[in-house]
């Protein structure tokens, strides 16, 4: 398994992160076929801090998750880091998302018997990464998201705000090419939302991870750098936010 | 390893179905454990009850004794005979018998029985009867002369029939060799209660010199008692004894392993010599006793496959729903990056780990047990208002004492170990199969 550096492949440095041109995905349900996706171009080029902004239904966990290679699209074609993914088996695609990949999901991220701490470093463990130099990254995220001192406890002493968090850090520990983030901080209140929020765009901007996140929430989608607007299945706009 | 630390704390996160599960592997491996060593020990009780009283491991009869037990069908024995017995590797002793059907009693009551003529010390050394010695004395190894009565020593059972005890008196009537009838007076020396009842019921031990006198049987035997070091290997014994003497054998595995048990029965008086000795083990002389055996054997493994096959049950059960519970964090973990493979892993380490743990509680339990009962023994015979119990026409009394073999203490842990595997079989293969994205989302 090869240890992703924040030096990117030359053949996408300066292009797109993420391309996807003409991506459907249609899900048979019983003799119903349901569209999901209906034709989505997009781009997201490296260092973004983009949300996917849409009503419920409108598609977005079945984006990020063709972009995460957690599901392939019915047509269309989806490159990722310069990596034609649209057709990997399912053991090169785990490989691909340990390597290339960080995942934040809404709930059951957190491993229950596990501690803060062993949760954060299960990506690198996964790696083979040896325990030292697990240590040298997973503190320093720790420390950045103000958890250092919890990092004992178990996920159920933790508060949801405070679980995310856990689940950033062990996104970010293998410094992936992107970060995607599925409705993050829908269990969230509004205050925390805006505080996991502002971390990842400080980690953003400090470590220069791509970050794609879907989410309904205004609050959250103020927080962007770029919003992508989809409405049942196709993309209908996306607009820039200037920093403040 | 981290496979191994999120099993260890799942199982330790749900102490109820963790502490169910484990207790009943640990029942299961118990319970094995104690029926091998149990059965081990009955088996023993069982074999050595049948043959140590009566017949000794193995015995040599005239092919005609053999088929067809008459007085007149004798062999000559002579010390050289019971010498190259004595030497054969796994002979512990031998003794030379006549064997006498008569009539036996007083005036008021006699019994029809079997005087055993033996020599008193080699008959002591090779059956533990003179050790069983309840009332009186053994038989003295010099035989008192005319006039003096003959002594006998009766079992327990007959000399309860007779109403005697050491110091009465009795008469005794015999077919002998020549067709004439033996008639003798004896003195009642003492009274022998042994393991086997049935044996005690019938028999009264006479010196082999007043025997022999008897029956017109000068310098002859009926029947040589071997006794051997291994119950269990009595018939390679016998098959050494055999080519000792150049006797022939019956009941001797031809080559190792396979014992020709099954094999249709010898007809009666085949061609041969009818006057040729031959050799038998036990599992020959007491078919009954040997098939006994070999059927509960086979009826034990119905037995433990349904003990395992309940434990496989229980534990394919606490797998399947511990993963189905986990189905979520099992999805995260897979879309992080986890590959299938190490899932599957994850899930059968679980398993097996629950499996070990049960089969190390249980055979600690089990043992503890089988020691026990190997050194206070189990009473069987305080199941029956006799005070006895029968088991295929040998009556038993005392106890069975459990034996402690290696294959009872690892025989079951490490089936069980097998066992956990093939049920953690299915609930990793399910779990390696999940597809995360749905998973995730509650679809799957
Ligand atoms: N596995 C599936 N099987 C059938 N229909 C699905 C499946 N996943 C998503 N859908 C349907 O596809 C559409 C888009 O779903 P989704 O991507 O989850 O939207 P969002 O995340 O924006 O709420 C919805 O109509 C949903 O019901
Ligand atoms: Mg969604």
């Amino acid at each position: 398994m090869s240890d992703t550096s924040h030096t990117a492949p030359a053949t996408w440095r300066n292009g797109a992160l993420i391309r996807l041109r003409q991506i459907t995905r249609v899900y048979q349900e019983g003799s119903l076929e349901v569209l999901a996706l209906r034709g989505v171009d997009l781009d997201v080029a490296e260092g973004e801090f983009s949300a996917l902004a849409g009503p419920s239904g409108s598609g977005k966990t079945t984006l990020l998750n063709i972009i995460g290679v957690l599901d392939h699209p019915s047509s269309g074609r989806v490159e990722v880091a310069g990596q034609d993914i649209g057709r990997l088996t399912k053991g090169d695609a785990a490989d691909f998302r340990l390597d290339n990949v960080g995942f934040i999901f809404q709930a059951y991220n957190l491993v229950p018997v596990l501690t803060a701490y062993e949760n954060a470093e299960f990506t690198l463990l996964l790696r083979g990464v040896p325990v030292a130099e697990r240590k040298e990254r997973v503190m320093p995220l720790l420390d950045k998201v103000g958890l250092a001192d919890m990092k004992d406890r178990k996920p159920h002493e933790l508060s949801g705000g405070q679980q995310q968090r856990i689940a950033v850090v062990r996104a970010l520990a293998t410094q992936p090419a992107i970060v995607l983030a599925d409705e993050p901080t829908a269990n969230l209140d509004s205050d925390t939302s805006a505080g996991l929020l502002d971390l990842m765009l400080e980690l953003n901007q400090e470590l220069k991870t791509t970050f794609l996140f879907s989410t309904h929430d205004p609050v959250v989608i103020q927080r962007a750098r770029r919003v992508i607007r989809l409405l049942d299945g196709r993309v209908t706009g996306t607009e820039a936010i200037a920093a403040d | 390893m981290i496979s191994a630390k999120i099993g260890f704390r799942n199982l330790a996160r749900n102490r109820w179905r963790s502490g169910l599960t484990l207790g009943g592997i640990a029942l299961s491996v118990a319970f094995m454990v104690w029926i091998l060593g149990f059965m081990e020990g009955w088996m023993g009780t069982m074999v050595q009850g049948a043959t140590a009283v009566e017949t000794g491991q193995v015995q040599i009869h005239t092919r005609a004794y053999a088929d067809n037990p008459r007085v007149y069908r004798s062999f000559p024995t002579s010390t050289e005979v019971l010498r190259t017995i004595a030497d054969v590797d796994g002979v512990v002793a031998v003794s030379p018998r006549v064997k006498l059907n008569g009539l036996i009693g007083h005036e008021e009551k006699s019994q029809v029985g079997r005087i055993l003529g033996v020599d008193p010390s080699m008959e002591s050394e090779t059956t533990p009867v003179s050790s069983a010695i309840e009332e009186g004395r053994w038989l003295q190894q010099s035989p008192p002369v005319y006039p003096a009565p003959r002594e006998v020593v009766l079992g327990a059972g007959m000399a309860n029939q007779l109403r005697v005890g050491p110091g009465d008196e009795l008469v005794v009537f015999v077919e002998a060799a020549d067709g004439s009838m033996g008639n003798d007076l004896l003195e009642v020396v003492g009274v022998v209660r042994t393991a086997n009842t049935a044996v005690d019921r019938m028999t009264a031990y006479m010196h082999i010199e007043d025997a022999r006198y008897l029956a017109a049987l000068e310098g002859e035997a009926h029947e040589l008692a071997i006794k051997t070091e291994r119950l269990l290997e009595a018939q390679a014994t016998a098959g050494l004894i055999a080519s000792a003497l150049g006797a022939e054998t019956r009941g001797v595995p031809r080559e190792s392993g396979e014992t020709d048990a099954n094999a249709p029965p010898v007809p009666e008086l085949e061609e041969g010599d009818p006057d040729a000795l031959l050799v038998r083990p036990w599992q020959e002389i007491l078919p009954s006793i040997y098939q006994m055996l070999t059927i509960s054997k086979s009826s034990n493994w119905v037995t433990y496959l349904l003990i395992y096959i309940v434990a496989a049950i229980g534990l394919l059960n606490t797998q399947r729903m511990s993963a189905l519970e986990r189905k979520r964090e099992f999805g995260v973990l897979m879309a992080i990056g986890m590959r299938p493979r190490k899932m599957f892993r994850m899930i059968l380490t679980e398993s097996v780990v629950l499996g070990t743990l049960g089969g190390f509680i249980g055979t600690a339990l089990g043992l503890s047990v089988v020691w026990y009962h190997a050194t206070a023994g189990l009473d069987l015979a305080m199941f029956t208002d006799k005070g006895e119990f029968t088991v295929m026409g040998v009556a038993f009394t005392g106890k069975i004492y459990a034996i402690l073999t290696p294959v009872a203490a690892l025989q079951p842990i490490l089936v069980m170990m097998a066992v956990a595997f093939l049920a953690g079989l299915w609930p990793a293969v399910k779990s390696a199969r999940l597809d995360p994205a749905p998973t995730i989302a509650g679809r799957q």
